[in-house]
């Protein structure tokens, strides 16, 4: 009796999970989300807007003036996830494996690889920057909106050793040990964003105590979205070095001042900057170059000639990257996207995401299959009408 | 997305070769920059911004340390030193900042419509600087001279220095002089 009320309650979970109908609903709250996150976009900028409402378990809903919230929506992550599951599970319950149905297998194939394209992006895709003048040359790239606790050693007259504590390990708090150093960080407070101004008499005593720190007074401010918006992330940090403290210092993107310590004759530098990634390979700016249309101050072409040099392939090129021409290494992508310093400074996007052919191939797969498809049916069509023309024949 | 957190959570460690500092992302101005590829098209950033000014005849500047990036030091006896100050971001914001200096010579709040009534402009090539000049008022008033310019990276550098009446009188037009040669290097 249990085993048939299970496979009862089994058939009917699939057949739910597998209806017609929780894809319709599904793919009528994925409008409902693209439309609301391209709205969004005008307050809360291209990031913020698909980080809401795109890849979020709820979209949250908030009063104007209230403390709480409420979820309004389901995100763009189960919906998403649901309607993967879904796809597949049908397609594999209800579709024959018979070239007839070829076209619908190529269909569901690439509307599955589309959505699960997106979660390999949402997880895995990094976003940063590459700034070079002409002439310099560029080992590393910086994210665009992760932040890093930088300690360099620079006792070393040949190199610096570079430690970074990622902006995830500083939101966490607590202590964080500097492997391979005597340095020991408590993180006493961080800021995603900040203001920074002089400090007066009628502020309250600074927490910092080293550095420049004590001169300024700093006030949290809520995190931006906007894509023309950058926050100004603090911290306050205290340093200890085998046990001795060497001060409370207040670390900011905001503070261009170098702020430092010493201890056991080696001399360590502190600050906080945007996330960098070293490189095996650099890229020199050779050249950098604006067209514009003849008699007019209207962009026509940006580019950038550049030189790439990898010791470890013995790789050693020029590369031109323009505005739709990007250059493709190793896993990363530099698009041509910015300059300034009167046309002597360029600034590439770099983009890493496994997942970038996913979309290619399912466009590719849903047009494949909806011509195999429509083939099909036009055959059966055809065939149909030759038969009815073939019977009118025979009934005359 | 949980995935999308694995391996971010450690500390990096990368030996690099000591070089001349390289530009990197905080040279230029976030909203300048387009950040979704493909780019269709680019505008154009600031590099970092370095201003400089021409010091009044025998008048004398060492460079600043924390961060003060300049202290300015007039010609005369007991003239007072002329800080310049650089913070990221709006600071607090002109009102905010007038505001702290009425406080620092006892003098109370204004609002954002008292503003263009109590500045000065200084037309500079680096762009519009904005002068304030208070009193406090008693025997011991403190006069406050300051001044408030907007970097094209919205960076807020302040030119400020405070002393008795007279003495700030006597550098007033040697710093107005001053800020009217602000330019970029």
């Amino acid at each position: 009796m249990n085993d048939q009320a299970n496979k009862h309650w089994g058939t009917a979970l699939l057949d739910a999970l597998t209806s017609l109908k929780l894809a319709i609903v599904l793919l009528t709250l994925l409008m409902v989300l693209v439309l609301a996150c391209t709205l969004a976009q005008v307050d809360l900028g291209t990031h913020g807007a698909v980080e809401r409402y795109m890849r979020s378990w709820l979209v949250w809903w908030r009063p104007d003036g209230a403390s709480w919230s409420i979820p309004v929506l389901p995100g763009g992550a189960p919906v998403g996830g649901l309607l993967i599951l879904n796809l597949s599970v049908a397609q594999i319950r209800r579709l024959q494996l018979t070239w007839r149905k070829s076209g619908l297998w190529l269909l569901h194939i690439g509307l599955v690889l589309l959505v699960a394209g997106e979660f390999v992006s949402a997880m895995l895709q990094v976003d940063a920057r590459l700034t070079f003048e002409e002439g310099h040359s560029a080992n590393f790239v910086e994210r665009t909106r992760e932040y890093e606790l930088a300690v360099v050693d620079t006792t070393d007259a040949a190199y610096d050793d570079e430690y970074g504590v990622p902006q995830s390990l500083l939101l966490a708090g607590g202590s964080i040990a500097i492997a391979k150093t005597p340095l020991q960080l408590k993180v006493v407070a961080y800021m995603r964003n900040s203001e920074l101004r002089n400090r007066t008499d009628k502020d309250p005593k600074s927490l910092a105590t080293a550095g420049v720190g004590p001169e300024i007074a700093v006030q949290q401010l809520p995190p931006v979205t906007a894509d023309d918006a950058q926050d100004t992330p603090s911290a306050l940090i205290d340093v200890h070095a085998d046990g001795v403290s060497k001060g409370v210092f207040l670390v900011s993107a905001g503070i261009s001042a170098q702020q430092g310590f010493s201890h056991a004759g080696r001399h360590y530098r502190i600050d906080l900057r945007l996330r960098r990634e070293y490189l095996p390979y650099s890229l020199t700016l050779k050249d950098f170059s604006h067209d514009v249309y003849p008699g007019t101050d209207i962009p026509k072409n940006f580019s950038s000639l550049v030189r790439l040099v990898h010791p470890g392939s013995s790789e050693d090129r020029t590369v031109l990257i323009s505005m739709n021409q990007p250059l493709r290494f190793e896993g990363r992508t530099f698009y041509q996207s910015s300059f300034g310093k009167n046309d002597t400074l360029s600034v590439l996007q770099v983009v890493q995401n496994p997942g970038w052919l996913m979309p290619y191939v399912s466009c590719t797969l849903v047009t494949l299959g909806l011509i195999v498809h429509f083939s099909f049916s036009l055959g059966r069509l055809q065939r149909r009408r030759v038969r009815a023309a073939a019977a009118a024949v025979g009934a005359t | 997305m949980a995935l999308s957190a694995c391996g971010n959570d450690h500390v990096t460690h990368a030996r690099v070769p000591k070089a001349a500092a390289p530009a990197h992302a905080h040279d230029v101005d976030p909203g300048g920059a387009t950040v979704e590829p493909p780019p269709t098209a680019a505008a154009p950033v600031q590099a970092e911004v370095r201003p400089t000014w021409t010091l009044p005849q025998h008048w004398k500047q060492t460079a600043g340390n924390g961060m003060r990036f300049a202290t300015v030091q007039p010609d005369g006896p007991g003239a007072p030193d002329i800080t310049v100050v650089m913070l990221g971001g709006a600071a607090g914001g002109e009102l905010a900042n007038v505001n702290r200096w009425r406080g620092q010579v006892g003098l109370g709040p204004v609002d954002d419509a008292a503003l263009p009534g109590l500045r000065t402009t200084v037309t500079s090539k680096a762009g519009p600087v904005q002068v304030y000049d208070f009193s406090g008022t008693g025997t011991d008033a403190v006069r406050m001279l300051a001044a408030i310019w907007i970097d094209a990276n919205g960076n807020s550098w302040f030119f400020k220095t405070n002393a008795g009446p007279a003495a700030v009188q006597a550098v007033r037009p040697g710093l107005l002089t001053l800020l009217e040669t602000l330019r970029l290097e």
